[in-house]
């Protein structure tokens, strides 16, 4: 009995004495890392690093990025995580070790600092590439996507059943124009929309997404077509606007008649000042008893 | 009439402000010259390391320098309207006061246009908006008007100080330095009081009254055109011309009761800005809070109203006790209320009582010209992609608290100074103003006497007859 006693007190003393190491310990950090790429062959790593307990950012963490190229780790770059513990490294794709089906592997690590102690996370995504093709059918015009990765022995197949997003840039965000789901054949299509407003020829961007794919990750690439309703975005000549070469003639006689009227008096009463000093040029002194 | 013994006795009573520095004088100038040596050195900072060390941002670009900036331009009123109308008006009782307007004028109308350029950045540049200024610009029409405005404010000032200058430079009766003597008979310009001279001084004062008077109206309204002409809430308003014209004269009027206040009691002027003086100045504030009352009534009544997207989100905003709810009730209830309440009700109608409601309205229309300026820019018209809250929320960094002391320092120094050079109230003005109450008295006395002689006989006649 008392043996069991002292075993249970040491455990407990032991136990505490465990929470207060704990407790000394540097905290947990999570990882995760996105990929994103686009046409123009530029890789966007986005890695966001978060305190494992509390999933508060950790901001100023630095995170390094590495390619896997045959099981060895070598470095792309590093950034540093901003207040949302977001931190970007964007590469060129050349940088970026690729096996011949196209299987991209990347890992980030976080070596820890005073407060949080070191983490590694990695994932792989598919290369892949992206074709839009404006097809008209019947009077009927249609946005095609088509979508090719590679096999084991670098050939190219078809990417079947993926959702692909189509948007058209607006100046301050992105119009949804459609949805593309993705045959068999690696090819799917939709109907342009009628209607929508272009620049000043009717030219439009397309815009088609993959989004957080598990395989895939992010892609996207654009092209453009002159389907969209010409819009001429020049606007008429306002005479009183900033950057009008002159100001309306009313706006300029008004000026002038205004200022001219107060100026001229100003100069006015200056002109009398001068004939005030000379008309006391002959007076000693100030005559104290004609002010009535 | 004769007022060389009236002058020489004011002048005589107004020696020890003109005379060796007391050690509150001192005191004071020390304090005033350190908060503007603060001053000076947040503009150090300022100009080294950029506006970043100011509270504005690209969505909030103005903030407390404008609202100063609008602020002492609306004091400046003090001068041009109340001096202007009432010398139009012929009204005597405003002799021993005009210089105290005259100088809120030029010295405000000097302060406030700095805070633009504190504003601006890129001082380098400035001379830009003269050669490549666009006459459809707003910005242009204020630049000019306050330009011109100030000029016409120095004449304006200068013509009602040759008369004090000629006897400055004459009198014998107080001591003088050689040096200042020497100034005082160069800006006197040979003014002997000949009759020809007095008649010009007269149609020039006239002339400058008339002109000084619409050009502050313009310089005002000009003033709530940049906000006015800009299609943002709680700018584009028909009626900000009036109703920043009328701010500016009831605000200019508050500063005026204000240092009034402190002039007499430090000079001991009470003979001169009387408590007369103070009620009608009241009145006048009575007049003014009624009309202010009406236009922030019908300003906000008109944007509540139509609860257009914009302006009700700012409405909302100025009225929540979240954001600027306690600013927005003290500026437009307290600012107006505490006048009318104070100065309209006999009962509670005193000298003290007309300075305190000055210094509350004085204080209402500087938080005014911030709610005008600052929430309005806090509305974002446009998606913004980053909105971190130090980008849509503004709060003025020490930098501009430093600068907005250092102008109120400024401001009151100037008064110092200006006060050492020349009397606080006008010597020829006041003594001509005593001499006719003298007149108008023994006139009176005459005229009474003459009465009852009348009197006395008439009823001699009727018992003899």
């Amino acid at each position: 009995m008392m043996k069991t006693r002292i075993l249970l007190i040491a455990f407990l003393v032991l136990s505490m004495c465990g929470i207060t190491f704990a407790q000394d310990e540097e905290k947990g950090v999570l990882l995760n890392v996105v990929y994103q790429r686009d046409h123009s062959a530029q890789v966007v790593l986005t890695a966001t690093i978060v305190d494992e307990e509390e999933e508060e950012p950790v901001s100023g963490a630095v995170i390094k990025f590495y390619t896997l190229a045959d099981s060895l780790e070598v470095l792309l770059g590093a950034a540093t995580a901003n207040e949302e513990g977001v931190a970007v490294l964007s590469i060129q794709e050349d940088k970026v070790s690729k096996a011949a089906d196209g299987l991209m592997e990347f890992a980030v690590r976080f070596e820890g600092n005073d407060t949080f102690g070191a983490n590694k996370e990695t994932a792989s995504w598919k290369d892949l590439e992206m074709e839009i093709n404006f097809v008209e059918e019947d009077e009927q015009r249609n946005i095609e996507v088509s979508l090719m990765s590679w096999d084991d022995e670098g050939n190219k197949i078809p990417v079947p059943e993926m959702d692909v997003y189509l948007f058209a840039p607006r100046m301050f965000s992105q119009l949804p124009i459609g949805e593309i789901w993705i045959e068999e054949d690696g090819k799917g299509r939709v109907a342009f929309p009628e209607a929508l407003p272009g620049d000043d020829s009717g030219n439009i961007q397309v815009l088609a997404k993959i989004t957080d794919s598990d395989e895939y990750g992010n892609y996207a690439s654009f092209k453009s077509i002159d389907w969209g309703i010409a819009v001429s975005h020049e606007a008429g000549e306002i005479p009183r606007s900033l950057w009008s070469p002159s100001a309306p003639i009313w706006m300029q006689v008004t000026f002038i008649i205004l200022m001219s009227g107060v100026w001229y008096h100003f100069f006015l009463v200056i002109y009398k000042l001068w004939r005030i000093k000379d008309y006391g040029k002959n007076e000693e002194k100030i005559i104290w008893d004609i002010d009535k | 009439m004769n007022i060389k013994d009236t002058s020489t006795s004011l002048l005589k009573e107004f020696a020890p402000q003109m005379g060796p520095w007391s050690w509150k004088g001192k005191t004071a100038v020390v304090i005033l010259s350190a908060i503007l040596l603060w001053g000076l050195y947040a503009l150090y900072i300022q100009v080294f390391k950029g506006h970043g060390v100011t509270g504005m941002r690209d969505n909030v670009v103005w903030g407390l320098y404008i609202a100063n900036f609008v602020f002492f331009i609306g004091i400046s009123y003090a001068g041009a309207i109340i001096s202007g109308i009432l010398h139009l008006l012929r009204v005597n009782w405003r002799k021993p006061i005009l210089r105290i307007a005259e100088l809120i004028t030029v010295i405000a109308t000097i302060i406030g246009p700095i805070y633009i350029l504190l504003c601006v950045g890129r001082l380098d540049r400035l001379h830009h908006l003269f050669m490549y200024g666009r006459i459809q610009s707003p910005i242009t029409w204020d630049v000019l008007a306050i330009s011109t405005y100030l000029v016409g404010s120095i004449i304006f000032l200068y013509l009602a100080l040759i008369r004090d200058f000629a006897i400055l430079s004459e009198t014998n009766e107080i001591h003088i330095p050689n040096w200042r003597r020497k100034i005082y008979k160069l800006l006197s310009i040979n003014f002997r009081n000949t009759p020809e001279q007095v008649k010009r001084l007269k149609l020039t004062l006239d002339v400058l009254s008339a002109i000084i008077i619409p050009t502050a109206i313009i310089v005002h309204s000009v003033l709530s055109w940049i906000f006015g002409m800009t299609l943002r809430p709680g700018w584009h308003s028909t009626i900000f011309g009036p109703y920043f014209v009328l701010a500016a004269i009831f605000s200019g009027t508050g500063v005026m009761i204000i240092v009034m206040y402190v002039f007499r009691n430090i000079y001991n002027l009470k003979r001169y800005l009387t408590d007369q003086h103070f009620r009608y100045m009241g009145y006048m504030l009575i007049v003014l809070a009624a009309g202010y009352g009406y236009f922030t009534f019908s300003e906000y009544l008109t944007d509540w109203y139509t609860s257009e997207k914009w302006d009700a989100e700012l409405i909302d905003k100025l009225f929540s006790f979240e954001h600027y709810g306690w600013w927005f009730y003290f500026a437009n209830f307290g600012g107006i209320l505490v006048p009318l309440i104070l100065i309209g009700i006999p009962k509670f109608r005193s000298v003290k009582t007309i300075v305190f409601s000055s210094v509350v309205l004085v204080a209402a229309l500087w938080i005014k010209r911030y709610l005008i300026v600052v929430p309005t820019l806090e509305n974002t018209l446009l998606p913004m992609q980053d909105l971190r809250p130090e980008y849509i929320s503004y709060s003025a960094t020490w930098v501009e608290w430093a600068l907005t002391a250092a102008g109120v320092a400024a401001f009151i120094l100037f008064f110092i100074l200006m006060s050492r050079f020349v009397p606080i109230v006008p010597v020829w003005e006041t003594s001509e103003y005593l001499e006719e109450i003298k007149l108008k008295t023994s006139d009176e006395k005459v005229l009474s006497e003459k009465r009852a002689r009348e009197v006395k006989q008439e009823s001699i006649s009727v018992s003899t007859s």
